[in-house]
């Protein structure tokens, strides 16, 4: 039985080689932080200019949707910063790199991903951070433990669904090969988690909420904690939706690398 | 000319093989379509009837038209060449006895026609239709066609520009992403330029970004005189000719600098 340190010790070799493997190309890694500081700037801006107009949208006002929209990109973190690597499954399948993880003593999933980390994505973590702290002191949450509690067991269970999501979406490579197309499509859908989802008809709402659970990403933890007030039971099902996806995920995963066969070479 | 011309039909060859990846692209774009419909519907819920001199139906076919010409236009033109100069295959397309600006131009408009008539065009009879927008119809409309055109050579021009300063840059990503973002922000694509405040408004209509997207949205939905619309052309063509000469000095670096590992 291989212990969590044990994995924590490989992880973190693993992620030192990629990081100064990234440092070489110095200017690149700048442009990098750069980048993702401009792009999530740019999209907060645009809140901020709709808002110069219009005093709430669908009930939510503008401190609300901020901490929404900081709840999503921190939501997103845990998968963009330490499971970027599933974007390039499809590649490995394809070459037969990914035959190099039957032949490591380590859970597969564990071993293909932690050959990488996004280290730029942390500009984007310090900002929805910043962001939360900010609107969460101007809207006056009175926090309880309690409330604190749940309400991290929620951001749990959102991080959850948006890793498993990306982990099924990104492990149909196993079947089809080039998969580049459902990866840019499935990201459009994180639209439909960042705004109040009462916005959509219903049809789209009973879609993202039941068929595909991007409401419990953002929405709905963030809704049970600005709008209902007191913790109540139905705080609990984004952590078991959470647990759900991810397990389904899992599931996905290891089918996937039970029929993939490499490439024979 | 003939060699131009095999390139162009080799790329719209080599895109049609990838049906699926079109189809999941536009099964994406008309999702994107309807998130700025429900979204703006929502803005402009408690609002009687125009924000900013603009009504909702106008603010939606604005963004969503846009939104369309950013699908048609965006080229892969940067990251190619910085992924050429990366691996070295940038000496392959220099063997052609073709001119590597031209050449890569001439590649990402075989794309750009099978987008149009595919994705883009399709989008926008959507719009119009589904979402029952007002168009004038008449000359403006070969206006749009020729103004979506002159967006893409000025699309494709900034491209290759950030992909030939790849060489101080070691890779064009990082760049390519910031371009993205900044480009589709003071376009006024993801928020109409009359939301922002008139100082900004003042700075956008100063950068090329807006001619991109506004001047065809514009030619398509107003009934413009016809000198005011063949203005409108020529200060897309003034950003053109603008674009060509930045990329060609990056260019005239480009053969200069040029070292590659092995070869």
């Amino acid at each position: 039985m291989k212990t969590l340190i044990y994995y924590v010790r490989i992880y973190m070799r693993l992620a030192a080689q990629d990081i100064k493997s990234r440092m070489v190309y110095k200017v690149d890694f700048f442009f990098g932080f750069l980048g993702e500081f401009v792009i999530n700037v740019l999209s907060f801006l645009s809140i901020v200019v709709i808002f110069q107009t219009i005093p709430q949208l669908a009930g939510w006002d503008y401190y609300e949707l901020l901490f929404l929209y900081g709840f999503f990109h921190l939501v997103r973190m845990p998968t963009d910063i330490f499971f970027d690597k599933l974007w390039f499954l499809q590649n490995a399948v394809r070459t037969g790199d990914f035959i190099i993880c039957y032949l490591r003593p380590l859970n597969t999933l564990f071993y293909f991903i932690s050959g990488e980390i996004r280290l730029k994505n942390i500009t984007a973590l310090v900002l929805s951070v910043f962001l939360l702290i900010y609107t969460g002191n101007k809207l006056h949450i009175s926090w309880t433990f309690l409330k604190g509690l749940c309400f991290f067991l929620m951001f749990t269970g959102s991080a959850l669904t948006l890793l498993g999501i990306r982990i099924i979406v990104a492990s149909t490579a196993f079947w089809v090969i080039n998969n580049v197309f459902l990866m840019n499509f499935h990201l459009k859908l994180y639209d439909f988690s960042r705004y109040p989802i009462s916005i959509f008809s219903k049809p789209f709402r009973f879609f993202f909420t039941y068929v595909l659970p991007f409401a419990f990403i953002a929405y709905v933890p963030v809704n049970a904690l600005l709008k209902t007030g007191d913790v109540t039971l139905s705080w609990l099902i984004t952590p078991l939706v959470g647990c759900g996806v991810f397990a389904l995920a899992c599931l996905v995963w290891t089918l996937g690398v039970r029929q993939y066969t490499g490439t024979g070479t | 000319m003939r060699g131009y011309i095999a390139i162009i039909r080799n790329s719209l060859i080599s895109y049609l093989f990838f049906r699926a990846e079109f189809f999941f692209r536009t099964l994406g774009n008309l999702l994107q379509i309807f998130i700025v419909f429900y979204l703006w519907k929502a803005i402009y819920e408690n609002s009687t009837s125009e924000l900013n001199g603009l009504t909702f139906l106008q603010a939606f076919t604005y963004l969503s038209v846009s939104g369309t010409i950013f699908v048609m236009i965006g080229t892969m033109i940067d990251w190619e060449i910085s992924l050429n100069i990366m691996h070295g295959d940038i000496v392959m397309i220099l063997y052609l006895p073709l001119d590597l600006h031209i050449q890569t131009i001439v590649r990402a408009f075989g794309v750009f026609i099978f987008r149009v008539l595919f994705s883009g065009l399709p989008a926008i009879l959507f719009i119009i239709l589904v979402f029952k927008v007002p168009v004038a119809f008449g000359i403006n409309l070969l206006f749009f066609l020729v103004s979506v055109f002159f967006s893409f050579l000025i699309s494709a021009n900034i491209d290759f520009a950030i992909g030939a300063s790849a060489f101080s840059f070691e890779s064009a990503l990082g760049l390519k992403l910031i371009k993205d973002s900044i480009i589709l922000f003071f376009s006024g694509a993801i928020v109409p330029i009359p939301f922002f405040p008139k100082p900004v408004q003042s700075v956008i209509m100063i950068l090329p970004f807006q001619s991109m997207y506004y001047t065809p949205v514009n030619l398509l939905l107003n009934r413009q005189s016809m000198l005011n619309s063949l203005l409108l052309l020529c200060i897309q063509a003034g950003w053109i000719i603008f674009f060509v000469i930045l990329g060609r000095m990056f260019y005239r670096k480009i053969l200069v600098k040029l070292t590659i590992s092995g070869g």
